[in-house]
């Protein structure tokens, strides 16, 4: 008797590692809990070029931690909307650009995304993969999108079922709270589509289940939340290194055009005014904005001078500049409090709660209030929240975490860490596993063998 | 034809002159640079013939109006410009429906098509403009739209060790 196959799995997500987006941690710890539960994995990836020349946000340091068990494909991606060097343009696009353009916008119409290319590749591959050795099922991870559309287009030519994660929104913005796209955009046709189809939908957080289970009520049923979690493998044990008696407030992870980034620099000069916080600082460790040229605008909100050599205008800011998600450890070591800086608010969780709530440090939150990230910092004992965007209740705040992390109270520690427990990654991600493999006993049963074909 | 460059386009070329870069300028109408006043002055090439004198760009509009309108114009002179009913009524519908036939051939085909070959048909009429700057060497070179591309392609042929791109950023 042959020896029953581990189940096999095809996870398109883009972002992958190196790629530093983001989202690319819950895809890296998604592939990683999937081998660890025993399942053979192959993930389809952006191709390198891409996020070296176009996203220019690559952490290499992150490609060693992924499970060398998992296979990576990188399906080709036409990076004609982004090529600027006329010397890389086709010959066609040299000599006729304006009819090259028509025929790029043509392909939007079909699909609106300018990753759709990678997509209908992703499809190519698989059909070839699938072929040689069957898949059970698709897990697909948006953004982009084109890996839904890709799962949804594999499914109806193999028949294999495929599950959707949401790790972000597509037709609603979550930051300004509306829909992303007039009613008439082909986005909301694909969505419809590819949610009509798929064996289940996965969101980060409940209210943005709620939001796409009231669009799409006959979907509801499959719809479920796993929430981003922290990463025990990239976050050590943090206890305190105590530099200085000053405190040292914290920021870590990327600062984004979309967070109130004055109001938190106008709410710790506020603090500093007090005689307690007078000698604190606050360090900033991340990237400034996603992209290429969003630096100069972040550092100008953030009052730094365009020169990074020269001080801030506020001396006790301090930018500390990038630092690789396997070195974060450190940073959080060298941090007395952590500051909650978000974006948006009812959809918005932001997967860097969860480790800020690991290190067992206090917490002061700088962000619009009923953010959803509230449902996870609920009961952390060291949360200092304002529930409001004021900058002077911000600063009190502040003023009660600089207390908080004075007095080093280990039974307070202690318990901040255990509610961090309940988000552990393999935590979070078990009820995901546990759809998956349903949906591949199903599937065995109804084809009436578990042996490989 | 004449429309004044995007903002984005003339900030780089001030910007380019402030930093005392050597400035050449393709363009179709050089009169509205001018008037920009840069300083200190780009070496400004445009055409020797203007554009609506290319042959490709005449017989889109002969085809479009002057032949259709030929048409018309002898079906008027057949009916010796009488204005009784019947003739009337014949010299009328031909003109409407000519003008019509004209505006849609001109505006559903012959622009379109026009409007696909533009950019190598300018990079034609720029050819000697080129072959001019040959000892001439350049740095960069930016297409500031999609007509300038296959210009920018030729040039960047001449020119092998220049940037060539369509980001108006430096």
């Amino acid at each position: 008797m042959r020896p029953r196959r581990p189940p096999r799995v095809l996870y398109l997500s883009f972002y992958f590692p190196p790629s530093r987006a983001s989202g690319v941690y819950r895809a890296r710890a998604t592939a990683n809990h999937l081998v660890a539960r025993g399942w053979d994995v192959t993930v389809f990836a952006a191709p390198p070029r891409f996020l070296q020349e176009v996203a220019g946000s690559a952490d290499d340091a992150l490609l060693d931690t992924v499970d060398p068990r998992i296979r990576v494909e990188r399906p080709r991606l036409s990076t004609f909307r982004w090529e600027r060097d006329i010397r890389r343009f086709s010959r066609f696009r040299r000599t006729m650009p304006v009819l090259a353009a028509r025929l790029y916008d043509a392909g939007q119409r079909i699909f609106p995304e300018h990753y759709s290319s990678w997509g209908l590749d992703a499809v190519g591959r698989a059909l070839r993969l699938h072929a040689r050795r069957r898949f059970d099922v698709v897990l697909a991870t948006g953004n982009p999108f084109s890996a839904f559309a890709a799962a949804w287009l594999f499914h109806r030519l193999t028949g294999v079922p495929y599950v959707v994660d949401y790790r972000d929104s597509w037709t609603l913005d979550l930051f300004a709270e509306r829909p992303a796209y007039p009613p008439d955009h082909p986005a909301w046709t694909w969505e419809r589509r590819v949610l009509g189809d798929a064996a289940a939908a996965v969101f980060v957080n409940e209210a943005l289940r709620g939001w796409h289970a009231e669009r799409y009520p006959d979907v509801a049923d499959r719809m479920l939340v796993v929430p981003n979690g922290w990463d025990p493998d990239l976050l050590t044990e943090a206890d305190p290194v105590p530099t200085t008696p000053a405190l040292r407030f914290s920021y870590v992870g990327t600062v984004t055009a979309a967070q109130p980034v004055e109001t938190m620099v106008e709410a710790f000069r506020i603090a500093r005014g007090h005689p307690e916080l007078a000698d604190a600082e606050l360090h900033i460790h991340g990237h400034l904005g996603f992209s290429r040229g969003a630096e100069g605008i972040l550092r100008r909100r953030l009052g730094l001078d365009a020169d990074p050599s020269a001080p801030a205008v506020d001396p006790g800011l301090r930018y500390r500049g990038p630092v690789a998600k396997t070195d974060v450890s450190r940073a959080y070591a060298e941090s007395d409090v952590l500051v909650f800086l978000a974006g948006g608010a009812r959809y918005v969780t932001s997967g860097k709660i969860f480790e800020y709530m690991a290190t067992g440090r206090p917490i002061v939150s700088v962000h619009a209030p009923g953010i959803a990230a509230a449902e996870v910092l609920r009961g952390y004992p060291l949360w200092c929240n304002p529930d409001s965007l004021d900058p002077e209740r911000i600063a009190r705040s502040m003023m009660a975490a600089g207390k908080l992390a004075r007095a080093r109270d280990p039974e307070l520690r202690a318990a901040a860490r255990r509610h961090a427990e309940a988000y552990t990654r393999h935590t979070v991600l078990e009820p995901l596993e546990a759809t998956l493999r349903t949906l591949v006993g199903r599937r065995r049963s109804t084809r009436g063998a578990g042996a490989p074909r | 034809m004449k429309a004044r460059p995007s903002e984005r386009v003339v900030a780089l070329a001030r910007r380019l002159c402030a930093d005392g870069a050597e400035l050449h300028l393709f363009v179709l109408a050089s009169d509205v640079w001018r008037d920009l006043d840069l300083s200190p002055p780009p070496r400004i090439h445009h055409p020797r013939r203007p554009e609506d004198r290319h042959p490709a760009y005449r017989l889109q509009r002969l085809l479009a109006f002057r032949l259709p309108g030929a048409v018309s114009a002898l079906v008027r002179a057949a009916t010796g410009g009488r204005s009784d009913r019947p003739a009337g009524r014949v010299v009328s519908a031909v003109t409407s429906g000519q003008q019509r036939f004209s505006e849609l051939l001109y505006g559903r085909i012959l622009h379109p098509a026009y409007r696909m070959v533009r950019p190598l048909l300018l990079a034609g009429m720029f050819r000697p403009e080129v072959r001019a700057l040959d000892q001439c060497p350049i740095n960069r070179i930016v297409a500031c739209d999609l007509d300038a591309v296959t210009l920018a392609a030729r040039l960047a042929r001449r020119h092998p060790t220049a940037v060539a791109t369509t980001s108006l950023d430096l």
